[in-house]
């Protein structure tokens, strides 16, 4: 089986050849491993972009590879929003967009293939998906709506106006939902077949079940909607703890649900169980960049171990890696994944 | 039960209810019944911004609902601010407090900023996509006793320990008392850069900056 074929039938549910296991994210921790900045890799060949992306993760044996993952805000940038780059990790937005949601009637969606960022990105993709040669997907995480609305009008706006103007922040999560599939049109039409929505603004430490559901929830399922049509993984990652929804998530369209390290395993086995997939949930400061090899083999035993017998599980980082990672912690970690064996993932006979 | 300590039940209820147009009435009925201004934001407003932290520690109130509780307590207290009788307050901890450069998710720092000031601490905002050296020169500047820092992202989280790194060169760490927060921050991750505090939510900073102080 091909590290392609472990992760479909992990998210399908079926029996996989052996644990699956993954770097989560990492643009910028493979970017800056090797000399590069997320700004001056734009001005780099994309071939070579690609090239850095495809090596850094297949020689840690990560059974995933990203698509520029760290240029999550490239897109609030393309319509006109202001950011900012760094000499190391990810940029950053640095003034909301638009101050009403009215604005967003003067943002043209059709620029954002224009935009020479995108453009690039695309071009990286493309390459990156031919180096995979159909072993690995190609994923890629981008902001969800409700991360993006806050962007664009700023995260406390966007709070607020849950009381103020309910009505507002509905329009405004139906303008993003649609900005976010726009975007990631182009991606999926260059090979792109894993998208993962980030959603850390809608995090159970932000905000509570009953606006989580009456807000998000929607977004999700228009969003994931669309996306299955177009063949590929449907998956999410909410930041932080969502224990007190993880039964919510069963019924959005995604297949695969990424927890945070604040989210008990044992908990999303028992809430997601034969109903979707999920992944999770090594630190990925206190264990994945800090501890020593052996001590993340450790932990990632004591992953598997909570997450539990019943296959539909991805071993893999909480959260996106700081880009300090040590690639020999992320070696370990995917050591430790492939040479786990239980009975419900390694099933000689169905494979 | 005096009608001025009724007076602060109403104001705080207010607060914890989320009623901004309650709160500022009931801030001019202070104004006009010459209930002292400083006890009505201490003993009322403040008391319920107080009462809205616990909720939220106890995960019945979130960051909507911080939101509008301090947006209620901040249009009582524009209300009574003007009748302030000077020399009235007690003496008030300074502190500075910022996301660190790089950064530039700044709810979290708003809401610890919010939860001291409501609590007797004086904090200057130095907003966000701070650099180290700004935290040090501010702090240095107004006599702070607290330099507060926060960061949401594992990309920046590190440049916090810049911060104690200046300080020491300049042999002044011993001066200020330093404490960090965000999403992805642990104690663990204070202690190994040397800071003296952490906390995982607003609330629970103000008890910690408090125990700093103490």
């Amino acid at each position: 089986m091909t590290s392609k074929q472990v992760i479909q039938n992990t998210v399908e549910l079926k029996p996989a050849e052996r644990q699956a296991v993954t770097v989560f994210s990492g643009g910028a921790w493979a970017l800056n491993s090797n000399g590069l900045s997320l700004e001056k890799a734009l001005a780099a060949r994309p071939e070579d972009v690609a090239e850095i992306l495809f090596r850094s993760y297949t020689q840690v044996g990560s059974d995933m590879t990203w698509a520029m993952s760290g240029y999550n805000n490239i897109v609030i940038g393309a319509i006109g929003g202001k950011i900012k780059f760094r000499a190391k990790g990810t940029p950053d937005v640095i003034e909301t967009l638009i101050r009403k949601v009215s604005d967003t009637e003067a943002i043209n969606l059709d620029r954002l293939r224009d935009d020479p960022a995108v453009r690039f990105l695309l071009e990286v993709t493309r390459h990156l998906v031919k180096k995979t040669a159909g072993r690995y997907h190609v994923a890629l995480t981008r902001w969800g709506p409700f991360t993006l609305a806050g962007l664009l009008y700023g995260a406390e706006n966007l709070m607020r106006d849950i009381y103020r103007d309910p009505e507002s922040v509905r329009r405004l999560l139906d303008f993003t939902s649609d900005l976010y599939l726009r975007y990631v049109e182009g991606y999926i039409e260059n090979g792109v077949d894993f998208a993962l929505i980030a959603e850390p603004t809608s995090s159970g430490d932000m905000m509570s079940r009953r606006h989580f559901e009456e807000f998000v929830m929607p977004s999700f399922k228009k969003v994931f909607s669309a996306l299955r049509k177009k063949n590929v993984v449907t998956a999410l990652h909410i930041c932080g703890n969502i224990e007190n929804r993880l039964d919510l998530l069963t019924d959005i369209g995604a297949q695969f649900i990424s927890v945070d390290y604040k989210v008990s395993l044992k908990k999303a086995r028992a809430a997601f169980n034969g109903k979707v997939a999920f992944g999770g949930n090594m630190n990925p400061v206190g264990v994945i960049r800090n501890e020593s090899p052996e001590g993340v083999a450790r932990a990632c035993g004591q992953c598997l171990a909570d997450a539990g017998d019943g296959g539909g599980f991805i071993l893999m980082p909480g959260c996106d890696i700081p880009p300090s990672t040590p690639a020999a912690n992320l070696q370990a970690m995917t050591e430790a994944g492939r040479s786990y064996v239980c009975s419900s993932v390694y099933q000689k006979g169905d494979v | 039960m005096s009608s001025a300590e009724e007076l602060y039940k109403q104001l705080a209820d207010a607060v914890v209810d989320m009623d901004e147009e309650k709160a500022v009435l009931l801030a001019k009925q202070a104004v006009s019944q010459k209930v002292d201004a400083y006890q009505a934001i201490d003993k009322g407003l403040a008391k319920g911004m107080e009462r809205a932290g616990k909720l939220f520690e106890d995960e019945e109130y979130f960051v909507p609902e911080l939101i509008i509780c301090s947006d209620a307590m901040n249009a009582g207290i524009a209300v009574l601010k003007p009748h302030l009788k000077p020399g009235t307050a007690a003496a008030r901890h300074k502190g500075v407090i910022g996301v660190i450069e790089g950064d530039t998710h700044d709810i979290g720092k708003n809401l610890v900023k919010i939860m001291l000031e409501s609590s007797g601490f004086d904090i200057l905002d130095l907003g966000r996509d701070v650099p180290p050296q700004t935290f040090v020169d501010k702090a240095i500047e107004i006599g702070a006793e607290l330099i507060l820092m926060s960061s949401l992202m594992t990309t920046t989280m590190d440049t916090m320990g810049d911060v104690i790194k200046i300080l020491i060169d300049k042999g002044v760490r011993d001066k200020f008392k330093i404490a960090v927060g965000g999403g992805p921050i642990s104690q663990a991750f204070a202690d190994r850069i040397g800071a003296d505090g952490y906390s995982k939510n607003a609330a629970e900073a103000v008890r910690m900056c408090q125990s700093l102080l103490a």
